[in-house]
C-alpha cells in the first residue's frame, strides 16, 4: 500500500500539460480524408483514369460495387482508430467493417460468374500490383506514427486494421483506374491491401514499443 | 448501487479533465480513489491474491501514460476498466509464466498428488471457482501445474483434441467472467 501511495506520488509529480489532442473522430476523418487524396493524387501522376470509366459508372452493378468497397473503406479505418482508445471500439463497429469489407471481396468473387461490367483489358497497368502496394505505405506508417501517440491496448489488431484500411484504398482506386477485371482485381488489387494489413499486424506493435519508451521517459 | 456508480462516474470525469488541465490535487485525489477502486475490482474478481497489489500500480502507471486519451463525450469507467482489465490479464499471464519457469528450475515435475492439492496451492479466488469444475481442471493442469496437453488428457482420460478445445473453452468463459464490469 505505501509503494501505491509512493507511486502516486510520483505520478502527480510527472503530471504535464500536454497540448489538447485533436478528438479522435476529427484524427480519423482528417487521416481518411488526406490519405484518399493522397492515394488519388499518386495514382493519377502515374498514368490517368481507364478511358471507359465514365460508362461504367453508368452500371448500377458498378456502382454498388463501389459504393460498398468506399463505406468498407470507411468503417475500417473507424475500428482501426478508435482501437486507439480504451473502451473506444464498440463490437458493433468492429461487425460492420468486418460485414462491409467481406462483402465488397464477396462481390468480385460474385463478379466471376456475374461481372459488374465486362472484363476488358482497356487501361491496363503494367505495375498496377506494385502501385497498390507501394501507395498504401506511406498512410500506413504516417497512420502507425500517428497512433502510437495515443493508447491502443491491442496493437496487433490496431495494426492490421490500418494495414487494412491503408490497402484497401489504392485497391478500390485501381477499380477507376487499371482494368476491370474480378480475377485481376482479386489478385493484384486486393491481395496487396491485405498484405498491407498483415505489415500492420507485425509493424504496428513494434512501433507503438519504440514510441511507448519515449513516452515512458519522458 | 446505480446511483453510487454514476457518481463515480461524474467525480472522476471532472477530476480527469481538471487533471488533464494540469491540477495536481484533483489528479492525487482522482489516483488515490482510482486506486481504491481497482483494487476492490480486483481483489472480487481473483481473491486477496499477491499480484493485486502490483496490478494496481500497472494500471495506474496505464492510466498516466494513456490520460489524455480520455474524452469528456466518453464515459470513465468504461475507459479505466478497459485499461485495468488489460492490465489484469497480462499479470496473470505473467504470474503464470513465472509460475511454470520456477516450477521447471526447481525440477519438480512430479504427478500432481492429488486435485485438490492443486485447487489449495493454486487458488486464482472468485475467478477459477467460478468456472464450471471441468474447465477450472482444465486451466489448473495446463495453466497452473503447466502439463503439456497430452499429460493433461492422459490425466484426465480424454483425447489430446478434446483436452485442447476444453482449454480453449475454459480461457473463454474465464475472459467472459473477467470482462463483467461493474459500469
Amino acid at each position: 500500500m505505501q509503494e501505491t501511495e509512493q507511486l502516486i506520488t510520483r505520478l502527480v509529480n510527472d503530471l504535464t500539460v500536454k497540448p489538447r489532442q485533436l478528438s479522435i473522430f476529427s484524427v480519423t476523418v482528417m487521416w481518411w480524408v488526406v490519405s484518399w487524396v493522397y492515394v488519388v493524387i499518386a495514382t493519377l501522376v502515374m498514368g490517368p483514369l481507364r478511358a471507359t470509366v465514365i460508362d461504367d459508372l453508368n452500371s448500377h452493378h458498378f456502382q454498388f460495387e463501389s459504393a460498398i468497397g468506399l463505406m468498407a473503406s470507411l468503417l475500417i479505418t473507424f475500428t482501426a482508430w478508435y482501437s486507439v482508445i480504451p473502451s473506444g471500439l464498440s463490437r458493433r463497429i468492429i461487425f460492420y467493417a468486418v460485414v462491409f469489407l467481406g462483402g465488397w471481396v464477396a462481390l468480385y468473387f460474385m463478379g466471376l460468374l456475374v461481372p459488374a461490367v465486362e472484363p476488358a483489358m482497356h487501361g491496363k497497368r503494367e505495375y498496377c500490383y506494385y502501385e497498390s502496394f507501394i501507395y498504401s505505405l506511406p498512410p500506413l506508417l504516417f497512420g502507425c506514427i500517428l497512433m502510437a501517440k495515443r493508447f491502443s491496448l491491442k496493437p496487433c489488431q490496431t495494426g492490421f486494421f490500418i494495414g487494412l484500411s491503408a490497402g484497401i484504398m489504392p485497391a478500390l482506386f485501381m477499380q477507376f483506374a487499371c482494368m476491370y477485371d474480378p480475377v485481376h482485381i482479386l489478385k493484384l488489387h486486393i491481395l496487396p491491401g491485405i498484405i498491407c494489413g498483415l505489415i500492420g499486424l507485425l509493424g504496428f506493435p513494434v512501433i507503438n514499443k519504440y514510441f511507448s519508451v519515449i513516452k515512458t521517459n519522458h | 448501487m446505480i446511483q453510487p456508480i454514476k457518481n463515480d462516474e461524474i467525480r472522476w470525469a471532472t477530476l480527469m479533465l481538471d487533471a488533464q488541465k494540469g491540477n495536481e490535487l484533483a489528479y492525487s485525489q482522482l489516483l488515490r480513489e482510482l486506486a481504491q477502486a481497482i483494487s476492490g475490482y480486483l481483489r472480487s474478481r481473483f481473491g486477496d491474491i499477491d499480484i493485486v497489489d502490483d496490478c494496481v500500480q500497472e494500471s495506474l502507471m496505464a492510466i498516466h501514460q494513456a490520460r489524455n486519451t480520455y474524452e469528456k463525450e466518453r464515459l470513465f469507467r468504461p475507459w479505466m476498466f478497459a485499461i485495468v482489465r488489460h492490465k489484469a490479464i497480462d499479470a496473470l499471464r505473467k504470474n503464470n509464466t513465472q509460475k511454470k519457469i520456477a516450477k521447471s528450475q526447481e525440477q519438480s515435475a512430479t504427478n500432481i498428488s492429488s486435485e485438490s492439492d492443486s485447487f489449495d496451492r493454486l487458488s486464482y479466488g472468485q475467478l477459477l471457482s467460478a468456472l464450471p469444475d471441468k474447465y477450472r481442471q482444465a486451466i489448473v493442469l495446463i495453466r497452473l501445474e503447466g502439463l503439456s496437453m497430452r499429460e493433461a488428457a492422459e490425466y484426465l482420460g480424454i483425447s489430446e483434441g478434446a483436452m485442447r478445445v476444453r482449454v480453449h473453452r475454459a480461457l473463454n468463459a474465464s475472459r467472459q467472467l473477467l470482462e463483467v464490469e461493474p459500469y
